[in-house]
């Protein structure tokens, strides 16, 4: 490497960033050449100088900064996470399944079914009344299926998710 | 209260480990939900870092306090797109140097490429020395670089200030990371020339 290669390599050779070969190339540079040796000193020398030159934000900076926050309306996150829909929606499809199983049998169109699983008979209610316990608990069932397994995928989903497009969008 | 809300919430109630509350990744989180104690604190850790950054766009304390504001602004209403795979304030940069092209503090054409000659020119004169900075006065690098284009303002404050890796800066301007390296070298050297033409080392 020339000088004004490394000269280049600098900054990043004193943060300790450049690839291993890179840095021995470096520093078997630097114990050779007297200019670039300077150079090196330099440029350690510079950051250290500007460290800590930044000024104290102004105390009242804050306070304006979060009174401009607070009277913006909050907005909430784009709505984005289509498994977590099509899980609900498996969830909702067997709630009014439920329902409809109910209204079903309430006209006795499905009596078997009725006769099989009919906890309201064992209560000797109306027909009508055995219809709307059978259609709520097939919704309760229906919603205690889904939300879990929605829940479940909605963290899998935050965990492993890479985002692509935020940073352009600003 | 949205479906997604719901199930926002039972995930929380399952996650076992309660995340640290001063944790940057909590507060993102808790600011994305509209928490605005959260972002509070997002804005105090990171108020000195962008106000500085303005100071050195704007060189004018009150017009850097405006600049600040829109940008800590700016990243409130943009926060729940904010995926945190970026530092957050790295990500408050990016909008800093936005709020400065919508400024015209900079202009993007400055950065466009540094082969093209004079996109950014090289310092006028001969080739400054290349030991001085060492000799120099704190306060007298500072000044000097003031003196500097705005486009070698923004890339040295963001790698000597800021401490940002080129592949930050690459990310907060847009631009290749071979062009990041070669603003900044020739950002260091229009420093050496303003400091040299200022009068050698006092
Ligand atoms: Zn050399």
């Amino acid at each position: 490497m020339i000088c004004t290669d490394i000269a280049a390599l600098l900054p990043e050779y004193i943060r300790r960033r450049l690839p291993a070969a890179q840095e021995a190339a470096v520093r078997a540079h630097l114990s050779g050449c007297p200019a670039c040796a300077a150079a090196y000193e330099d440029e350690l020398a510079f950051g250290a100088k500007v460290r800590g030159t930044d000024m104290p934000a102004p105390p009242a900076l804050m306070a304006q900064v979060m009174a401009g926050v607070r009277a913006e309306p909050h907005q909430a996150a784009p709505y984005r996470v289509r498994a977590l829909d099509f899980v609900l929606a498996i969830g909702a499809a067997l709630a009014v399944g439920g329902l409809v199983f109910g209204l079903l049998s309430l006209w006795k169109i499905s009596p078997l079914f009725t006769d099989l699983f009919d906890p309201g008979a064992l209560l000797g209610g109306s027909l009508t009344v055995r219809a709307i316990i059978l259609a709520a608990l097939w919704a309760i069932v229906g919603l205690c299926v889904s939300l879990p397994i929605a829940a479940t995928m909605h963290a899998a989903i935050m965990r492993s998710r890479r985002a692509p497009v935020w940073w352009s969008r600003l | 209260m949205s479906a997604m809300a719901i199930a926002r919430q039972l995930t929380r109630s399952w996650t076992p480990q309660a995340a640290p509350v001063d944790d940057e990744k909590t507060l993102v989180r808790r600011g994305q939900a509209g928490d605005n104690d959260a972002f509070a604190r997002l804005v105090e850790r990171n108020q000195m870092g962008v106000y500085n950054l303005a100071l050195r766009m704007t060189r004018d304390p009150e017009e850097a306090v405006d600049l600040t504001q829109e940008t800590f602004l700016r990243a409130w209403r943009s926060l729940p797109g904010f995926r945190a795979e970026a530092k957050f304030s790295t990500w408050l940069y990016r909008i800093a140097y936005n709020v400065c092209l919508s400024r015209r503090i900079v202009h993007p054409s400055t950065f466009a490429d540094p082969n093209a000659a004079d996109s950014i020119p090289m310092p006028e004169g001969e080739e400054p020395p290349a030991v001085i900075l060492r000799q120099e006065r704190r306060e007298r690098v500072v000044a000097a670089m003031h003196r500097l284009t705005p486009a070698y303002r923004l890339v040295l404050d963001l790698y000597y200030w800021r401490d940002c890796t080129y592949e930050e800066i690459a990310a907060i301007l847009d631009l290749p990371m071979g062009t990041v390296k070669t603003h900044l070298f020739r950002a260091k050297a229009a420093l050496r020339t303003v400091l040299v033409a200022e009068g050698g080392a006092a």
